[in-house]
């Protein structure tokens, strides 16, 4: 049995064609060179490319990225192990941006075992939903301060807005005009949205919960809002004072307006998978929320894990659900870290397309239903595990510690994020990572 | 562009139905042919489909594209009649009470693989302690191991026999060994880095044994003094001496995705380790992301690369919490198949690479999330709280399981999860 040392020779190959032979042995083989990359190999796709209608349409959208996947597919379908092998190496190489000469020039120990088939097609599987870029919706000046029991000066929020905005986060949730009664820490709205709603280049929106606050909002120059109703009738009715459907008529009165004027709304349903006050919730019942806030008007749709009881065996279910009835495109998780499980949630969200996660920066943001347990998962982290995918974020991860440790200190406690902790104290000896 | 994508994943993914448990050629003419139909005649075929075969349409759903079903269901014109198809399957078969029928009726390809009972290795009283700055005292140590044997943990990694003068926190280990002997329920593996550990460990009852070559050169060097052929070699030795006494050895690699003096380690190192240790015989092989650094990109190379090498259920995970991305990596590791996850109650022990950071995953995260996929671990979350409880007190600080803190202090409202 050769070692694993040994590379393996030509004679040893399983039989090929010549046009695989050729594709595999070229020097492009499994690396993301576009010129080698041509539209030419849409023939070698073979039955499965030309049952789509629209063939010539597909052609047109190719770029690096999605052709390997196209590769990837063929030979599944084909099931020859070992170019299987070579371009799921390539093809990992590849999607997790792991461009890393030594995979291809690797001592692998080319076996025929028809298990390797089944275990590929698993690493295929799991890995083949995911998007090739991630809108981060940055939630940390909005859900994770109104939830610090600390109070932040308005000067201190604009400067927190102001870092973020540098970091490539393309939406940040500024504040909320909500009643001042109820989250007395943004009760400065209206300043912290005149000061930070010039800012170029990114979206600012603002939360809404009625006709009164999205007019205030748009006084003090908002140019795009949120709303928020839940998936759970008591949550509704505790936390908001209404039930769900008189809060879903009062959204109706504010998209309306905010169509007039060409405002974008952006819906939150809360409590999708668990409820403090009632338990479990139905996935259908999460659908029909999140129905009536898409057909309302809502350009997208962020569901929310409010207590984080969530994990992928009930956030799957919740999100077939919905995703049946309102476009994956048009959702965005928002999972709460209170027990932990928030990336691995957002792992299995990613998995199944969706490509707009919520987070907040060092994890701000307390659970108030579980004093002195976590919130919001914390966007350093994320990010570290979109990196660490290969998935497009846009964010630089040292200049969003940079924002996290300003607040930080602000608020007088270390950061939420593990990434953030372990990045700023790792050893000289560990750089190399 | 991505809709073209989509759309191009769709039409691929239909020929690689072959997991698929119902007619696929029937599905794929249903929905090929629906694309060049007119939109009420699809809806009505759609709907009487759904009658005769919910299970169909709800696995289309699934396994399809939603572009294809938003052209069918016709979500753009939002008209009441073609929104029935989906509210019908949306108000009958989406339930959350039962997690394990979920997993299995949703026949979710993310989850099925995932297997039925996962075996959780407890490495609190070893890898935990032996990194924590304070001495624990041996009839704390031994108090913790029964606590944890009686939530239901079947394998408590009880001490390690590297000498004192490396490893002070657990100089006592005869000692815990010879308290523990009369413990039943659970094996307690003992790390032994050398023949000469070997021996004093089964001079002192120990039943079960763990040895730990790294993947990286620079890191065996640097913890363990020795290249990785030569540890290899003394793990050799070990495996053929366990083998006379019938002494199952459990073999661990470190810094299976990254070292912290050479950064990445390539996932055919680590297979060639495995590899190694599979082939004299070791009897369970735990892949450590020693520093926490790993995510599902590097994880799943690293996965592909050893089970070419070395069966599913020979396979472990041990990752660390460093960087946060302990769950997700447990979760893709999962979905590959593995079945043993190792991980220490209340998140014990730190890193040492990253002062003042975490290191192992919690017991009650993993525990919790298991529990959610509706796998079966037979351990007691609640009784595992306690022995977290317990060991935390004595050491003075707050435990490292968010689950555990969450469930801790949740509000008497909330006590319906």
């Amino acid at each position: 049995m050769s070692s694993l040392e040994e590379p393996l020779g030509f004679d040893k190959l399983p039989s090929m064609n010549t046009m695989d032979r050729v594709q595999r042995f070229s020097s492009g083989c499994c690396r993301p060179q576009v010129d080698n990359l041509g539209m030419g190999n849409c023939f070698i796709e073979g039955r499965s490319c030309s049952t789509s209608n629209s063939c010539s349409e597909d052609n047109e959208g190719y770029t690096a990225e999605t052709y390997p996947w196209k590769r990837q597919t063929r030979d599944m379908s084909r099931r020859d192990s070992f170019s299987q092998k070579t371009t799921i190496k390539g093809r990992n190489s590849m999607k997790f941006g792991i461009v890393d000469n030594s995979f291809y020039t690797s001592d692998y120990q080319y076996s025929q075992k028809p298990s390797n088939k089944d275990m590929q097609d698993m690493a295929y599987k799991v890995m083949k939903g995911m998007p090739e870029f991630v809108k981060i919706v940055e939630v940390g000046p909005r859900d994770g301060l109104q939830n610090e029991k600390n109070m932040v000066s308005t000067d201190v929020k604009i400067e927190l807005i102001h870092r973020l905005a540098s970091t490539g986060l393309s939406v940040i949730e500024a504040t909320s005009f909500v009643s001042p009664k109820w989250v007395p820490q943004l009760a400065d709205a209206k300043d912290v949205m005149k000061a930070v709603h010039n800012l170029g280049g990114i979206r600012l929106p603002v939360l809404t919960p009625n006709l009164k606050g999205f007019e205030a909002a748009i006084a003090a120059g908002a140019r795009e809002v949120a709303v928020f109703a839940s998936a759970s009738e008591s949550f509704s009715k505790s936390n908001i004072n209404c039930s769900i459907e008189e809060s879903l008529a009062r959204y109706r009165a504010v998209t309306s307006a905010a169509k007039a004027l060409s405002i974008p709304v952006r819906g939150y349903v809360s409590c999708v998978v668990g409820c403090p006050v009632e338990g479990s919730v139905s996935p259908s019942k999460v659908a029909y929320v999140a129905k009536e806030l898409y057909d309302m008007g809502c350009f997208e749709i962020s569901l929310g894990d409010t207590i984080g009881v969530g994990t992928p065996g009930t956030v799957v279910p919740m999100l077939l659900a919905v995703m049946a009835v309102v476009p994956t495109e048009k959702l965005a998780v928002h999972f709460h870290d209170t027990y932990g499980q928030s990336l691995s949630n957002i792992l299995v969200s990613l998995q199944m397309g969706i490509s707009a996660v919520d987070s907040s920066v060092a994890g701000l943001g307390g659970c108030p239903y579980a004093k002195g347990a976590s919130g919001n998962v914390a966007t350093e982290d994320v990010v570290y595990m979109l990196n660490g995918l290969g998935v497009k974020t846009n964010v630089d991860i040292e200049k969003l510690m940079s924002a996290g440790d300003f607040i930080g200190k602000h608020l007088g406690r270390p950061s939420g994020s593990k990434t953030a902790i372990a990045l700023s104290r790792v050893t000289a000896d560990s750089s190399k990572i | 562009m991505h809709k073209i994508v989509q759309r191009v994943r769709f039409f691929n993914r239909s020929s690689l139905l072959t997991h698929s448990h119902f007619d696929q050629s029937q599905l794929v003419s249903a929905f090929s042919n629906s694309v060049t139909m007119d939109q009420t005649r699809t809806v009505q075929f759609l709907h009487f489909r759904e009658i005769t075969n919910t299970r169909e349409l709800r696995n289309a759903f699934d396994k399809y594209d939603k572009n294809v079903l938003s052209r069918c269901l016709n979500w753009t014109s939002r008209e009441n009649d073609n929104h029935h198809a989906a509210s019908y399957v949306v108000n009958h078969h989406f339930t959350a009470d039962h997690n394990d029928r979920c997993r299995k009726e949703f026949s979710s390809k993310l989850l099925k693989n995932i297997p039925d009972f996962v075996k959780i290795v407890e490495v609190g009283a070893r890898d935990g302690l032996q990194n924590e700055k304070v001495i624990v005292p041996t009839d704390v140590k031994t108090k913790l191991i029964k606590l944890l044997v009686s939530s239901g943990l079947s394998v408590v990694e009880a001490t390690s026999f590297v000498s004192p003068k490396w490893v002070p926190q657990l100089a006592d280990a005869k000692d815990v060994l010879a308290a523990i002997r009369d413990v039943e329920g659970a094996s307690f593996p003992v790390l032994t880095p050398n023949l000469k550990g070997f021996e004093a460990a089964v001079a002192a009852g120990a039943k079960e044994v763990a040895v730990f070559p790294a993947a990286s050169e620079s890191f065996s060097k640097a913890n363990l003094n020795c290249g990785i052929e030569d540890n290899l070699a003394r793990c050799r030795d070990i495996a053929s001496a366990s083998r006379s006494l019938s002494i199952p050895v459990r073999g661990y690699i470190s810094c299976v995705v990254g070292c912290p003096l050479e950064g990445k380690i390539s996932p055919a190192k680590v297979a060639y380790v495995a590899k190694s240790l599979y082939e004299m015989g070791i009897s369970e092989i735990s892949l450590g992301d020693t520093i926490g650094v790993g995510t599902p990109g590097t994880v799943i190379p690293m996965l592909e690369a050893v089970l070419d090498v070395v069966p599913v259920d020979k396979l472990a995970v041990h990752f660390h919490d460093t960087y946060g991305q302990a769950l997700s990596n447990i979760l893709i590791s999962l979905q590959m198949g593995i079945s043993t996850v190792d991980s220490s109650v209340s998140g014990l022990g730190g890193c040492p690479y990253a002062k003042g950071a975490t290191g192992n995953v919690a017991t009650e995260d993993v525990v919790y999330m298991l529990n959610g996929l509706g796998v079966k671990t037979n351990v007691d979350l609640g009784k595992l709280m306690l022995a977290g409880d317990f060991i935390c007190k004595h050491l003075g600080r707050a435990s490292g399981s968010k689950a555990a803190t969450a469930l801790n202090k949740v509000t008497n409202n909330a006590s319906k999860l």
